[in-house]
C-alpha cells in the first residue's frame, strides 16, 4: 500500500497537518516516536512521566557555553501534551522580520489571521474561566506597582481545572490537540501509530520515494519497516526534523540556524500563603520589554521548586520548609544567538544540539532579572532566589536594579528553554533558508516541513500558535497544489 | 587522461627532487645525523606546535564561514586536519577538495561556496607565507630566494588575491560576468553559472566585515609564525642555532615549494627546498637534508594519523546510512503491521542495568536526610536519576562517567577509602564542595545528578 501522505509527528504541526489532509480526502498515515497514552496515565509524578512522556526522559540539554535544559514530549499529541498549553498569535512585527529578513511571502498579519482563527476555534483557545491563583494575583501586583503592561496569556486548554500537572499530561484531558484535533483527523480517515521512529527518509533524483521507520516491538526487539507515500510532511520537532533530514542526506542549509528562547527561573518567598503547588501556575505576562524580555510564571511542585533553587542549595535548602510561601517564575529573552542541530556522530539516536548564548541574551537576561526581581518585590516578596550560583537572595529592589547595568556572569547561570525553533527556516532566501515560503525543502518536490523548525526565527513569543497558524497555512497551500 | 599526466608529471617532479636533494651527498652521514638528533623535547615540542597551527587554522575556517554556518571549533579544526591528511596520502591535491567536501556536508553548504572557502584560505596562506619570506629575506639581508621563489610566488597569489578582491568589493559585477558568459551557451548553462557565481562569492562574505576581515588576516599570520616556530624547534633537535630567521625562511620556502605538483605528502619539494633553504644560510648539505627530513616528520605524522583517525570516524558514522539504505533497497513485500513492508529484524532488547552503590552513595549524598533514611524513597530515588543518566546522549554519558571516575578517584586519594564508603556526613561535604563550589566545571559535572535527585527526592517527599 502507498499511502498519499506521510507525516512525521503528530505535535502541533504534524496534528493539524494530518487534520487537513484527512478531510481533503487523502490517505494519511502519521508516524510517532513515543507512545498513545489514556487520560488515566497522565498527571503522574515526574519519576513515572518523565520517562513515558518526554524525549529521552527529559535529558537533551542544549550545549553551548551555557548549557540549558531543554524538554520536548515524545507521545501522541508532542509537546503540545506536555506544556501548559499557552498561545499567542505570532506578532506582527516578528512577520514583518521574517517578510524583509528572510522574504517570507504571503505570510502578513492579515493573511495568517483566518488561520489562527480556525486554531484558536479548534483547540479552544481562551482566558481561564476560574479564579486566578495565588501566584498569579501577586504578579498582577507587581505588575501594576511597577506601571508595566501585563496581560493573562490564552491557553488551549478550556477544561483546565488546575490540577498542575501539565508536564505529565493532564488527566482531565484538557488539552486541545488530542482532545479535538486528532480525534477529528483520525475519525477524518488519518491513521495515526505510535512506536514508529522514522529512521531515514529513501530519496532518488529530488524525490523522497518512502521513509524506514524502526518499530519497537514488546519484548524490546525493534523491525525495520518501509513505508511509501507520494508526500513526505516531517513535523518532528525544531531538533529532531533536522536531525532526519540529515541523516538522510539532505544537508542544505538544514540545522544551522537553531534558535531558542533563553529562560531563566527565580523563586520569591511572599509573606502570605501562595500555595502555587497546588493550583496551575502564573497565567500573566508582561509584555511591557517584548520582544526582547517577557517575564511570567513557571510551572511549581515541590521538586521542580527544589531544581530551581538548586544552584545555591546549601543556603537554599530550609526554604523548602516554607513551600506553600514560594512561587516561581522566568525571565525569557528573545535568543538572538544561533545554534546548530547534527545527527551526533556517537550513536545514531543522539541528536547534537548547539546553541550560544550571545552577549545581547546575556544583557536581557540580567535586565530581566532584574526586572523580574524588582516587580516580584515590589508585589511584596520577602526575598527573590535567582537561578544564578553565588548570587545571594534579592531583597530590595535596589539590589535588583544592580543587574540593570551589570551583566550576570555565563558560568554561574542555570538555564532552561522550552522553545526551541527555526532549525529550518522557511522564504525566498536561498542562501539562509533550506524550505521555500510554504515549508516545502529545496530540490525535493514532495517534501515539507511543517513544525517549529520551520519559523525564520524567534517570534518573541511562545512560538505554539505560531507553529499551529503556519502550519495550517502551508497545507492548505498544498492541497491547493495537488488539487491543480 | 589529464589528472593521470598530471599525477606522473608530480611523481617525476617529486623524484627529481629527491634525486637533487641527495646528490653527491654522503647518505650515511645523513643517516647518522637522524639517528642523532635529540629528539626530546625538541620533536615532541614541534608536533605539538604543529597541532597548535592546526586548531588556529581551524579557527579561521570557523570565522570564515561563521554567517552561514554555526561550526564548532573542534569540527572546523577536524576539517582542515582531513584536508592535510588527504594531501598527505593521496596525490594532485585531492586533500584541498576532500577539505572542501567535508566542508559542504558539516556545515551544510553548497560545494561550490565551500571551495570557496577552500580556495580561499590557501590564497591568504599563500599571501601570508609570501609576506614572512620577504621579511626573512630582509632579516638575513641574503636576496636568493627574491627571484627564485618570491618572485613567481607573487606571480600566483598576486592574481589570485585580486580576484578574491573584486569577489569581496564587487560581487555583483562577478555574477554578472558569469551571467554573461553562461547566456552564449543557453538558459540553463547561464542558470547554473549565476548560481554557482553567487555561491562562490558568497564563500568570501566574511572579508566584507572589517572586523572579521581582520581577526582573520590575523589569525593567517598566527598560524604561519606558530608554523615557523615548529620548524624553530627542529632546529634545536639538530643542534642548530635557535634563529627564529632561519625557522622563517625555512618555512616559507618549504611551503611556497609545494605549490609543485609532487607526489603525496610533497616528499621531494618539500626536502628540496627545505634543505636548500638552511644551506643558503650556512649549514652543511648533509645536516639540512637531515633537518628536512625531521621537519617533515614533525609534520606530516601527527596530522596524518589525526586525519585518517577522522576518515575512519567519520566513516563508520556514515557506514550506518548506507547499510539502512542497502536494506531498504531489499525489502520484501512482505504485509506487516498493517502499514508497510517488513525489511529485517534489526536489534535485539537492550537490557539496562541497575544502580551501582556508588550511584546510590552519591545520590543518597545530595537529597534530603530523611529521604535517604527511607530506603523505598531513596530506592525510587536512585533508580530515577539511573534512568535519566542513561537516557543522556552518548557523548555526555561518556563525559559524565570520565568525570565521575576522576571524582572518586581523588576521592581515594584523598580519604584512602572509595566515596562510598565514607561517612555519610563526609560524603555530603564532599559531594557539596562540588556540586555547589566555586569551580564550574565540577559544578557542571554533578549537575544532571543533583537536579535529577532534587526533582525525584522531593517529589518523593511530598507524596
Amino acid at each position: 500500500m502507498k499511502y498519499d501522505v506521510i507525516i512525521v509527528g503528530s505535535g502541533a504541526g504534524g496534528a493539524v497537518t494530518a487534520l487537513e489532509c484527512a478531510q481533503a480526502g487523502l490517505s494519511v498515515l502519521v508516524l510517532e516516536e513515543g507512545r498513545r497514552h489514556a487520560l488515566r496515565d497522565y498527571g503522574k509524578p515526574a519519576t513515572e512521566a518523565m520517562g513515558a512522556l518526554f524525549r529521552r526522559g527529559g535529558m537533551t540539554p542544549i550545549m553551548g557555553r551555557v548549557p540549558m535544559g531543554f524538554v520536548e514530549g515524545m507521545c501522541l499529541g508532542g509537546s503540545t501534551e506536555v506544556n501548559s498549553g499557552f498561545w499567542c498569535r505570532t506578532p506582527r512585527e516578528s512577520l514583518l522580520r521574517w517578510a524583509a529578513q528572510y522574504q517570507l511571502a504571503d505570510a502578513g498579519h492579515d493573511a495568517l489571521a483566518e488561520h489562527f482563527d480556525w486554531a484558536e476555534d479548534w483547540l479552544e483557545v481562551a482566558r481561564s474561566s476560574r479564579p486566578w491563583p495565588r501566584s498569579t494575583e501577586v504578579f498582577a501586583r507587581g505588575a501594576e506597582a511597577m506601571g508595566w503592561s501585563a496581560k493573562e496569556v490564552e491557553r488551549m486548554a478550556r477544561a483546565c481545572e488546575g490540577a498542575n500537572v501539565c508536564p505529565s499530561g493532564c488527566p482531565n484531558g484538557a488539552k486541545g490537540m488530542t482532545r479535538r484535533v486528532i480525534p477529528a483527523a483520525e475519525a477524518a480517515g488519518a491513521h495515526f501509530v505510535t512506536g514508529h521512529r522514522a529512521e531515514l527518509l529513501l530519496t532518488r533524483k529530488g524525490r523522497v520515494e518512502g521513509v524506514l521507520a524502526a518499530v519497537r516491538r514488546e519484548d524490546g526487539a525493534e523491525e525495520l519497516v518501509r513505508i511509501d507515500a507520494e508526500h513526505f510532511y516531517l513535523c518532528c520537532g525544531a531538533t529532531q526534523t533536522p536531525a532526519l533530514l540529515r541523516r538522510s542526506g539532505i544537508k542544505r542549509r538544514v540545522g544551522n540556524s537553531l534558535r531558542v528562547h533563553p529562560m531563566l527561573k527565580v523563586v520569591a518567598r511572599f509573606p502570605e500563603r501562595l500555595d502555587a503547588d497546588k493550583d496551575v501556575l502564573a497565567l500573566l505576562q508582561v509584555r511591557e520589554f517584548w520582544p526582547e524580555i517577557s517575564l511570567g510564571g513557571a510551572f511549581f511542585t515541590p521538586g521542580h521548586a527544589a531544581m530551581a533553587l538548586s544552584e545555591n542549595w546549601p543556603q537554599n535548602e530550609p526554604l523548602m520548609e516554607e513551600l506553600g510561601h514560594l512561587g516561581a517564575w522566568y525571565v525569557a529573552v528573545r535568543g538572538t544567538g544561533r545554534g546548530s542541530v547534527r545527527p551526533s556522530l556517537w550513536s545514531r539516536r543522539d541528536t547534537s544540539s548547539r546553541y550560544d548564548v550571545n552577549d545581547e541574551d546575556m544583557r536581557h537576561l540580567s535586565r530581566g532579572m532584574a526586572r523580574l526581581s524588582a516587580l516580584l518585590l515590589a508585589a511584596g516578596a520577602t526575598a527573590v532566589y535567582p537561578g544564578v550560583w553565588g548570587l545571594d537572595p534579592i531583597t530590595t529592589e535596589v539590589q535588583a536594579a544592580r543587574w540593570l547595568d551589570e551583566v550576570l556572569p555565563r558560568s554561574a547561570l542555570a538555564l532552561t528553554t522550552v522553545h526551541a525553533f527555526s532549525s529550518c527556516p522557511m522564504g525566498e532566501r536561498e542562501d539562509k533558508c533550506p524550505l521555500d515560503s510554504w515549508g516545502r525543502v529545496r530540490d525535493y518536490a514532495n517534501l515539507r516541513v511543517n513544525d517549529a523548525s520551520m519559523l525564520p526565527d524567534s517570534p518573541g513569543v511562545n512560538p505554539q500558535g505560531s507553529v499551529v497558524a503556519l502550519a495550517r497555512r502551508n497545507v492548505l497551500r498544498f492541497l491547493e497544489d495537488i488539487a491543480a | 587522461m589529464r589528472r593521470v599526466v598530471l599525477l606522473l608529471v608530480g611523481l617525476a617532479i617529486s623524484g627529481a627532487l629527491v634525486v637533487l636533494a641527495v646528490q653527491s651527498l654522503d647518505l650515511d652521514v645523513v643517516r647518522r645525523t637522524l639517528s642523532e638528533a635529540d629528539v626530546w623535547p625538541w620533536v615532541p615540542a614541534a608536533m605539538a606546535t604543529y597541532v597548535l597551527g592546526q586548531v588556529l587554522r581551524g579557527w579561521r575556517c570557523q570565522v570564515l564561514v561563521k554567517r552561514d554556518a554555526p561550526l564548532t571549533l573542534a569540527t572546523a579544526t577536524n576539517i582542515v586536519v582531513v584536508g592535510y591528511a588527504v594531501n598527505n596520502i593521496a596525490p594532485l591535491r585531492l586533500g584541498e577538495f576532500a577539505r572542501a567536501a567535508m566542508l559542504s556536508e558539516r556545515a551544510g553548504l553548497p560545494f561550490a561556496q565551500s571551495l570557496g572557502v577552500t580556495f580561499l584560505e590557501r590564497v591568504l596562506d599563500g599571501l601570508t607565507v609570501l609576506g614572512l619570506l620577504v621579511v626573512a629575506i630582509f632579516a638575513l639581508g641574503d636576496s636568493t630566494w627574491l627571484e627564485l621563489v618570491a618572485a613567481p610566488a607573487a606571480g600566483i597569489f598576486g592574481a589570485a588575491a585580486a580576484g578574491v578582491g573584486l569577489a569581496v568589493v564587487a560581487p555583483a559585477a562577478l555574477v554578472g560576468i558569469a551571467s554573461r558568459l553562461g547566456s552564449v551557451l543557453g538558459r540553463k548553462v547561464q542558470e547554473v553559472a549565476i548560481r554557482l557565481a553567487v555561491q562562490t562569492t558568497a564563500s568570501v562574505r566574511a572579508l566584507r566585515r572589517p572586523d572579521q576581515a581582520a581577526l582573520i588576516v590575523a589569525l593567517s599570520a598566527v598560524v604561519w609564525l606558530v608554523e615557523a616556530a615548529m620548524f624553530l624547534l627542529i632546529l634545536g633537535a639538530f643542534d642548530l642555532p635557535l634563529r627564529y630567521d632561519w625557522a622563517l625562511l625555512a618555512m616559507a620556502v618549504t611551503n611556497l615549494s609545494v605549490l609543485l605538483p609532487s607526489s603525496p605528502g610533497h616528499i621531494g619539494p618539500f626536502h628540496y627546498f627545505c634543505q636548500q633553504a638552511v644551506v643558503s644560510v650556512g649549514v652543511a648539505a648533509d645536516l639540512g637534508l637531515a633537518y628536512a627530513v625531521g621537519v617533515h616528520l614533525a609534520f606530516y605524522v601527527p596530522v596524518t594519523l589525526w586525519g585518517v583517525g577522522l576518515i575512519l570516524w567519520y566513516a563508520q558514522a556514515g557506514s550506518w546510512r548506507l547499510s539502512m539504505l542497502r536494506r531498504a533497497e531489499g525489502a520484501s513485500a512482505e504485509a506487516a503491521s498493517g502499514i508497510g513492508r517488513v525489511v529485517a529484524v534489526s536489534a535485539a532488547p537492550s537490557v539496562p542495568g541497575g544502580p551501582t552503590r556508588f550511584l546510590g552513595a552519591l545520590v543518597g549524598a545530595l537529597i534530603p536526610v530523611d529521604v535517604a533514611a527511607d530506603a523505598a524513597k531513596a530506592t525510587v530515588t536512585t533508580r530515577f536519576v539511573h534512568d535519566r543518566l542513561a537516557d543522556l546522549p552518548a557523548r555526555l554519558r561518556l563525559l559524565l562517567l570520565v568525570g565521575l571516575t576522576g571524582f572518586r578517584m581523588l576521592v581515594v586519594l584523598r580519604f584512602l577509602r572509595p566515596f562510598e564508603s565514607l561517612p555519610a556526613a563526609r560524603r555530603r561535604s564532599v559531594v557539596a564542595a562540588w556540586a555547589y563550589g566555586p569551580v564550574p566545571p565540577a559544578r557542571a559535572l554533578f549537575k544532571a545528578v543533583r537536579s535529577t535527585a532534587l526533582l525525584a527526592a522531593w517529589e518523593q517527599r511530598a507524596a
